[in-house]
Protein backbone atom coordinates (compact mmCIF):
# COMPACT_ATOMS: atom_id res chain seq x y z
CA UNK A 1 0.00 0.00 0.00
CA UNK A 2 1.47 3.31 -0.97
CA UNK A 3 1.75 6.28 1.32
CA UNK A 4 -1.65 7.81 1.72
CA UNK A 5 -2.65 10.82 -0.30
CA UNK A 6 -4.90 13.61 0.72
CA UNK A 7 -6.73 15.73 -1.77
CA UNK A 8 -4.14 18.45 -1.56
CA UNK A 9 -1.03 16.38 -1.67
CA UNK A 10 0.84 17.68 -4.63
CA UNK A 11 4.28 16.57 -3.66
CA UNK A 12 6.36 15.21 -6.42
CA UNK A 13 8.81 12.71 -5.15
CA UNK A 14 11.82 11.38 -6.92
CA UNK A 15 10.08 11.34 -10.24
CA UNK A 16 6.89 9.83 -8.94
CA UNK A 17 4.06 12.27 -9.33
CA UNK A 18 1.52 11.67 -6.65
CA UNK A 19 -0.74 14.56 -7.55
CA UNK A 20 -4.30 14.11 -8.62
CA UNK A 21 -4.57 10.52 -7.55
CA UNK A 22 -7.62 11.03 -5.46
CA UNK A 23 -9.27 14.38 -5.87
CA UNK A 24 -12.15 14.32 -3.47
CA UNK A 25 -15.47 16.04 -4.12
CA UNK A 26 -14.73 18.81 -1.70
CA UNK A 27 -11.51 19.73 -3.42
CA UNK A 28 -13.03 22.58 -5.37
CA UNK A 29 -14.72 23.94 -2.30
CA UNK A 30 -11.56 23.86 -0.29
CA UNK A 31 -10.37 27.36 -1.10
CA UNK A 32 -9.77 28.92 2.28
CA UNK A 33 -11.16 32.26 1.25
CA UNK A 34 -14.16 32.08 -0.93
CA UNK A 35 -14.58 35.74 -1.93
CA UNK A 36 -18.35 35.72 -1.61
CA UNK A 37 -18.10 34.74 2.01
CA UNK A 38 -15.02 36.73 2.88
CA UNK A 39 -16.23 40.00 1.41
CA UNK A 40 -18.24 40.84 4.50
CA UNK A 41 -16.70 42.33 7.58
CA UNK A 42 -14.89 39.61 9.45
CA UNK A 43 -13.48 40.44 12.85
CA UNK A 44 -11.31 37.32 12.86
CA UNK A 45 -9.60 38.36 9.64
CA UNK A 46 -9.27 41.94 10.89
CA UNK A 47 -7.53 40.72 14.02
CA UNK A 48 -5.27 38.43 12.04
CA UNK A 49 -4.37 41.27 9.69
CA UNK A 50 -3.54 43.54 12.63
CA UNK A 51 -1.33 40.82 14.07
CA UNK A 52 0.48 40.38 10.76
CA UNK A 53 1.01 44.14 10.48
CA UNK A 54 2.48 44.13 13.96
CA UNK A 55 4.82 41.26 13.12
CA UNK A 56 5.90 42.91 9.88
CA UNK A 57 6.75 46.07 11.80
CA UNK A 58 8.69 44.04 14.33
CA UNK A 59 10.75 42.38 11.60
CA UNK A 60 11.38 45.73 9.95
CA UNK A 61 12.56 47.11 13.26
CA UNK A 62 14.81 44.11 13.90
CA UNK A 63 16.28 44.23 10.40
CA UNK A 64 17.10 47.90 10.89
CA UNK A 65 19.21 47.19 13.97
CA UNK A 66 22.92 47.58 13.31
CA UNK A 67 23.65 44.36 15.18
CA UNK A 68 21.32 42.46 12.88
CA UNK A 69 22.40 44.21 9.70
CA UNK A 70 25.97 43.18 10.49
CA UNK A 71 24.98 39.51 10.49
CA UNK A 72 24.21 38.47 6.94
CA UNK A 73 22.94 35.00 7.84
CA UNK A 74 20.54 36.40 10.40
CA UNK A 75 19.44 39.12 8.01
CA UNK A 76 18.66 36.50 5.36
CA UNK A 77 16.70 34.41 7.84
CA UNK A 78 14.65 37.33 9.13
CA UNK A 79 14.04 38.62 5.61
CA UNK A 80 12.70 35.21 4.57
CA UNK A 81 10.39 35.05 7.55
CA UNK A 82 9.22 38.60 6.96
CA UNK A 83 8.27 37.60 3.42
CA UNK A 84 6.17 34.76 4.81
CA UNK A 85 4.28 37.23 6.99
CA UNK A 86 3.66 39.37 3.94
CA UNK A 87 2.24 36.24 2.28
CA UNK A 88 0.05 35.63 5.31
CA UNK A 89 -1.35 39.14 5.16
CA UNK A 90 -1.99 38.85 1.43
CA UNK A 91 -3.78 35.52 1.84
CA UNK A 92 -5.92 36.79 4.70
CA UNK A 93 -6.79 39.91 2.72
CA UNK A 94 -7.43 37.98 -0.48
CA UNK A 95 -11.01 38.54 -1.56
CA UNK A 96 -11.73 40.35 1.65
CA UNK A 97 -12.36 44.03 2.28
CA UNK A 98 -10.84 44.79 5.63
CA UNK A 99 -13.29 46.30 8.05
CA UNK A 100 -12.84 49.30 10.26
CA UNK A 101 -9.31 48.28 11.08
CA UNK A 102 -6.72 50.76 9.90
CA UNK A 103 -4.83 49.68 6.85
CA UNK A 104 -2.21 47.27 8.08
CA UNK A 105 0.57 48.77 6.07
CA UNK A 106 2.39 50.31 8.97
CA UNK A 107 5.66 52.13 8.78
CA UNK A 108 8.02 49.67 7.19
CA UNK A 109 10.99 51.96 7.35
CA UNK A 110 10.75 53.22 10.90
CA UNK A 111 12.52 50.98 13.33
CA UNK A 112 11.44 52.55 16.58
CA UNK A 113 7.70 52.13 17.27
CA UNK A 114 7.11 48.45 17.04
CA UNK A 115 4.67 48.81 19.89
CA UNK A 116 1.50 48.72 17.86
CA UNK A 117 -2.18 48.28 18.50
CA UNK A 118 -2.48 44.98 20.30
CA UNK A 119 0.95 44.20 21.57
CA UNK A 120 1.47 45.21 25.13
CA UNK A 121 4.08 42.51 25.52
CA UNK A 122 7.18 44.05 24.03
CA UNK A 123 7.59 47.78 24.06
CA UNK A 124 10.84 47.32 22.22
CA UNK A 125 13.01 50.33 21.75
CA UNK A 126 10.61 52.75 23.32
CA UNK A 127 12.77 53.86 26.17
CA UNK A 128 15.77 51.58 26.10
CA UNK A 129 18.79 51.50 23.86
CA UNK A 130 18.60 49.43 20.67
CA UNK A 131 18.84 45.79 21.70
CA UNK A 132 21.54 43.47 20.57
CA UNK A 133 20.78 40.76 18.04
CA UNK A 134 20.21 38.15 20.71
CA UNK A 135 17.53 40.09 22.58
CA UNK A 136 15.94 41.20 19.31
CA UNK A 137 15.72 37.54 18.37
CA UNK A 138 14.21 36.60 21.71
CA UNK A 139 11.58 39.30 21.29
CA UNK A 140 10.69 38.02 17.82
CA UNK A 141 10.38 34.45 19.08
CA UNK A 142 7.99 35.59 21.76
CA UNK A 143 6.02 37.73 19.33
CA UNK A 144 5.64 34.81 16.90
CA UNK A 145 4.47 32.43 19.60
CA UNK A 146 2.11 35.01 21.08
CA UNK A 147 0.65 35.69 17.65
CA UNK A 148 0.08 31.99 17.04
CA UNK A 149 -1.53 31.49 20.43
CA UNK A 150 -3.72 34.57 20.03
CA UNK A 151 -5.43 33.10 16.97
CA UNK A 152 -6.84 30.03 18.71
CA UNK A 153 -10.24 31.42 19.70
CA UNK A 154 -10.86 32.86 16.24
CA UNK A 155 -9.83 29.61 14.59
CA UNK A 156 -12.27 27.65 16.72
CA UNK A 157 -15.12 30.07 15.94
CA UNK A 158 -14.50 30.69 12.23
CA UNK A 159 -16.05 29.02 9.20
CA UNK A 160 -14.10 26.05 7.88
CA UNK A 161 -12.18 27.84 5.15
CA UNK A 162 -11.15 30.78 7.29
CA UNK A 163 -10.26 28.43 10.15
CA UNK A 164 -8.01 26.38 7.90
CA UNK A 165 -6.20 29.46 6.61
CA UNK A 166 -5.74 31.00 10.05
CA UNK A 167 -4.64 27.63 11.47
CA UNK A 168 -1.98 27.37 8.79
CA UNK A 169 -0.83 30.90 9.55
CA UNK A 170 -0.65 30.14 13.26
CA UNK A 171 1.25 26.91 12.57
CA UNK A 172 3.66 28.86 10.38
CA UNK A 173 4.26 31.32 13.19
CA UNK A 174 5.01 28.53 15.65
CA UNK A 175 7.39 27.21 13.02
CA UNK A 176 9.07 30.60 12.84
CA UNK A 177 9.55 30.58 16.58
CA UNK A 178 11.13 27.12 16.33
CA UNK A 179 13.34 28.21 13.47
CA UNK A 180 14.58 31.27 15.34
CA UNK A 181 15.07 29.23 18.47
CA UNK A 182 17.24 26.80 16.53
CA UNK A 183 18.46 23.56 17.96
CA UNK A 184 18.35 19.99 16.78
CA UNK A 185 15.41 18.38 15.10
CA UNK B 1 -13.25 10.41 2.99
CA UNK B 2 -13.48 11.31 6.67
CA UNK B 3 -10.48 13.58 7.32
CA UNK B 4 -9.79 11.72 10.55
CA UNK B 5 -9.39 8.51 8.55
CA UNK B 6 -6.97 10.21 6.19
CA UNK B 7 -5.06 11.55 9.17
CA UNK B 8 -4.99 8.05 10.65
CA UNK B 9 -3.62 6.58 7.45
CA UNK B 10 -0.89 9.20 7.48
CA UNK B 11 -0.14 8.51 11.14
CA UNK B 12 0.22 4.81 10.30
CA UNK B 13 2.62 5.76 7.53
CA UNK B 14 4.50 8.14 9.84
CA UNK B 15 4.97 5.45 12.49
CA UNK B 16 6.35 3.16 9.82
CA UNK B 17 8.47 5.91 8.29
CA UNK B 18 10.03 7.06 11.55
CA UNK B 19 10.83 3.46 12.39
CA UNK B 20 12.73 3.20 9.12
CA UNK B 21 14.47 6.54 9.23
CA UNK B 22 15.50 6.60 12.90
CA UNK B 23 18.22 4.03 12.29
CA UNK B 24 19.94 6.40 9.86
CA UNK B 25 20.28 9.10 12.49
CA UNK B 26 22.51 9.59 15.49
CA UNK B 27 22.58 11.66 18.63
CA UNK B 28 20.00 14.39 19.07
CA UNK B 29 18.45 13.66 15.70
CA UNK B 30 17.89 10.06 16.59
CA UNK B 31 16.34 11.15 19.87
CA UNK B 32 14.06 13.50 17.96
CA UNK B 33 13.04 10.69 15.61
CA UNK B 34 12.28 8.39 18.51
CA UNK B 35 10.27 11.13 20.18
CA UNK B 36 8.35 11.64 16.96
CA UNK B 37 7.79 7.90 16.62
CA UNK B 38 6.26 7.76 20.10
CA UNK B 39 4.19 10.87 19.48
CA UNK B 40 2.76 9.56 16.24
CA UNK B 41 1.99 6.18 17.74
CA UNK B 42 0.06 7.93 20.51
CA UNK B 43 -1.82 10.07 17.99
CA UNK B 44 -2.63 7.03 15.93
CA UNK B 45 -4.26 5.50 18.99
CA UNK B 46 -6.17 8.69 19.81
CA UNK B 47 -7.45 8.89 16.23
CA UNK B 48 -8.57 5.27 16.36
CA UNK B 49 -10.59 6.13 19.45
CA UNK B 50 -12.11 9.24 17.85
CA UNK B 51 -13.09 7.36 14.72
CA UNK B 52 -14.62 4.53 16.72
CA UNK B 53 -16.60 7.09 18.72
CA UNK B 54 -18.07 8.26 15.44
CA UNK B 55 -19.17 4.70 14.71
CA UNK B 56 -16.66 4.18 11.93
CA UNK B 57 -14.15 1.44 11.40
CA UNK B 58 -10.63 2.87 11.71
CA UNK B 59 -8.39 2.14 8.75
CA UNK B 60 -5.79 -0.47 9.55
CA UNK B 61 -2.08 -0.05 9.08
CA UNK B 62 -0.49 -1.62 6.06
CA UNK B 63 2.30 -4.11 6.72
CA UNK B 64 4.69 -1.79 4.90
CA UNK B 65 4.65 1.50 3.05
CA UNK B 66 6.43 2.49 -0.10
CA UNK B 67 8.96 5.16 0.72
CA UNK B 68 9.04 8.14 -1.63
CA UNK B 69 12.81 7.79 -2.00
CA UNK B 70 15.52 5.52 -0.66
CA UNK B 71 16.63 6.33 2.87
CA UNK B 72 20.33 5.58 2.97
CA UNK B 73 21.80 8.59 4.75
CA UNK B 74 21.05 10.94 7.62
CA UNK B 75 20.13 13.61 5.09
CA UNK B 76 17.63 11.24 3.47
CA UNK B 77 16.23 10.45 6.89
CA UNK B 78 15.70 14.12 7.72
CA UNK B 79 14.11 14.70 4.35
CA UNK B 80 11.71 11.81 4.85
CA UNK B 81 10.83 13.01 8.35
CA UNK B 82 10.04 16.47 6.99
CA UNK B 83 7.97 14.89 4.27
CA UNK B 84 5.99 12.79 6.74
CA UNK B 85 5.28 15.87 8.85
CA UNK B 86 4.20 17.89 5.81
CA UNK B 87 1.73 15.20 4.88
CA UNK B 88 0.38 15.08 8.40
CA UNK B 89 0.10 18.84 8.40
CA UNK B 90 -2.09 18.68 5.31
CA UNK B 91 -4.24 16.03 6.98
CA UNK B 92 -4.72 18.17 10.04
CA UNK B 93 -5.47 21.29 8.02
CA UNK B 94 -8.31 19.25 6.52
CA UNK B 95 -9.43 18.23 9.99
CA UNK B 96 -9.51 21.89 11.05
CA UNK B 97 -11.60 22.79 8.04
CA UNK B 98 -14.07 19.95 8.38
CA UNK B 99 -14.57 19.83 12.14
CA UNK B 100 -15.47 22.03 15.07
CA UNK B 101 -14.97 22.19 18.81
CA UNK B 102 -12.53 19.81 20.42
CA UNK B 103 -11.76 17.99 17.20
CA UNK B 104 -10.86 21.24 15.47
CA UNK B 105 -8.71 22.21 18.44
CA UNK B 106 -6.89 18.91 18.20
CA UNK B 107 -6.44 19.44 14.46
CA UNK B 108 -4.97 22.88 15.11
CA UNK B 109 -2.58 21.58 17.76
CA UNK B 110 -1.38 18.72 15.61
CA UNK B 111 -1.08 20.88 12.51
CA UNK B 112 1.09 23.22 14.56
CA UNK B 113 3.15 20.34 15.91
CA UNK B 114 3.67 18.96 12.41
CA UNK B 115 4.73 22.40 11.17
CA UNK B 116 7.23 22.82 13.98
CA UNK B 117 8.71 19.36 13.49
CA UNK B 118 8.95 19.91 9.75
CA UNK B 119 10.81 23.19 10.32
CA UNK B 120 13.29 21.40 12.57
CA UNK B 121 13.88 18.59 10.07
CA UNK B 122 14.09 20.94 7.12
CA UNK B 123 15.87 23.87 8.69
CA UNK B 124 13.58 26.29 6.89
CA UNK B 125 10.05 27.52 7.37
CA UNK B 126 7.09 27.74 5.02
CA UNK B 127 4.33 30.34 4.88
CA UNK B 128 1.41 27.89 4.73
CA UNK B 129 2.02 24.58 6.47
CA UNK B 130 -0.71 22.09 5.64
CA UNK B 131 -1.75 24.00 2.53
CA UNK B 132 0.64 22.78 -0.16
CA UNK B 133 -1.58 24.22 -2.88
CA UNK B 134 -0.53 27.66 -1.65
CA UNK B 135 3.03 26.59 -2.28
Amino acid sequence: MPLVLTRRMVFTLSGVTLAGACASPKASGGSPDSPARAARSDAARDRALAAEADLLARYDAALALPAVAADSALTAKLTAIRAEHASHAAAIRDGYQAGATPAPTGTPSSPAPSSSTNSPATPSGATTAPPDAKSALAALIKAEQDAADARTADILAADGGTAMLLASVAASESGHAALLLGGAA
Amino acid sequence: MNPLQTALENEHAAVYGYGVLAVRLAGAQRDAARNAFDTHRARRDILIGLIEEQGDEPVAAAPAYALPFPVATAADASRLAAHLEERLGASYADVVQASSGDTRRTGLEWLTDAAVRAVRWRGTSVAFPGLPERG
